[in-house]
């Protein structure tokens, strides 16, 4: 098993902030890798965890070699398209994606379906809504429903680009906070818990740090039912 | 994808527990939070939707789904319903 988190951005640095040091001391032979072709700079200084800019996945992998030397870390420079999921996600791997896009969230679930097994959590979120999905295939089965499913047209059908699709200053940059991607994060981090102690039952989880609540639902199972009925 | 609910159909996924007290209201979710109000019942989802749109965060035109099965905006909602508007996985990150 290797984790490989995709994005280092808002949720992924609020995620690499807390993960290297609960896999430093749980998961201490598993290889950490940090996939994202952006750069830091002083604009994301509000919500994102770095010390110097520069791409987000050296700056952070070097962060945490400094922070955790004896975890394997490994940076990988560049964005997740179609042709590069191939080589970057493969059999057994645990996928973590903070991204900002849906167009990624669909290539992920759609090479994660290729596999026997493998896990992607999914977190995305608004200014003060977000959630997390789970996808999960084990020895050939869904154990999950795919990113792509029924419920989230948004995923199986984007209408938004990838990253290496347009320059940087034609991506819509949308209002976000910090306790939102944080939240989002935690909520991730529950879940591969959970998948780790063989208790994960859920294909969603949603937030809202207005309210308080974050509630999770196995779609799987209303499914299977009214496919019965 | 299931196919809808029309309200010409009896409606015999909902929410309505067994053996306690008769449900007297519709239960209305989207995203991480949810509401029991008893005037819904008898009202049309789209209605329920238009009344509820700005305290829950509601889109115009939402998956609206009642026990795992699409119901379309013009389904009368019954006692013990549990409707579902599908809230949309959040694009950044």
């Amino acid at each position: 098993m290797k984790v490989k988190v995709i994005g280092a951005g808002g949720i992924g640095s609020a995620l690499l902030a807390t993960l290297p040091r609960f896999m430093r001391y749980r998961l201490p032979e598993v290889e950490l890798w940090i996939i994202d072709g952006d750069r830091y700079e002083e604009r994301n200084a509000e919500r994102q965890v770095f010390d110097e800019e520069g791409n987000k996945a050296e700056v952070t992998a070097r962060r945490i070699a400094r922070d955790f030397p004896a975890l394997v870390v490994r940076a990988v420079p560049e964005y997740v398209t179609d042709d590069s999921a191939v080589r970057l996600i493969r059999e057994g791997d645990v996928v973590l994606a903070g991204v900002d896009n849906h167009k990624t969230r669909k290539i992920l679930s759609d090479r994660v379906a290729e596999l026997s097994s493998a896990l992607v959590i999914s977190g995305g979120n608004e200014l003060t809504t977000g959630g997390i999905q789970v996808y999960w295939r084990e020895s050939g089965e869904d154990a999950t429903l795919p990113l792509t499913n029924q419920y989230h047209p948004e995923i199986a059908h984007p209408k938004d680009l990838l990253p290496t699709e347009h320059c940087t200053e034609q991506a819509v940059v949308a209002p976000q906070l910090l306790p939102m991607n944080s939240m989002v994060a935690a909520v991730m981090m529950n879940a591969f818990y959970a998948w780790l102690k063989k208790k994960l039952d859920y294909d969603e989880v949603y937030i809202d740090i207005v309210t308080n609540m974050v509630r999770s639902v196995n779609r799987r199972e209303k499914t299977a039912a009214v496919l019965v009925a | 994808m299931a196919d809808p609910v029309r309200p010409a159909v009896p409606q015999t996924t909902g929410g309505a527990p067994q053996g306690g007290p008769p449900p007297v209201g519709v239960q209305v979710v989207h995203g991480a939070n949810q509401r029991t109000l008893p005037e819904l019942v008898g009202r049309r989802v789209s209605e329920a939707r238009d009344v509820l749109a700005e305290v829950m965060n509601i889109p115009r035109l939402p998956i609206a789904m009642i026990g795992g099965r699409n119901v379309e905006q013009d389904y009368v909602l019954r006692p013990g319903d549990r409707l579902e508007f599908i809230q949309e996985q959040g694009v950044k990150g």
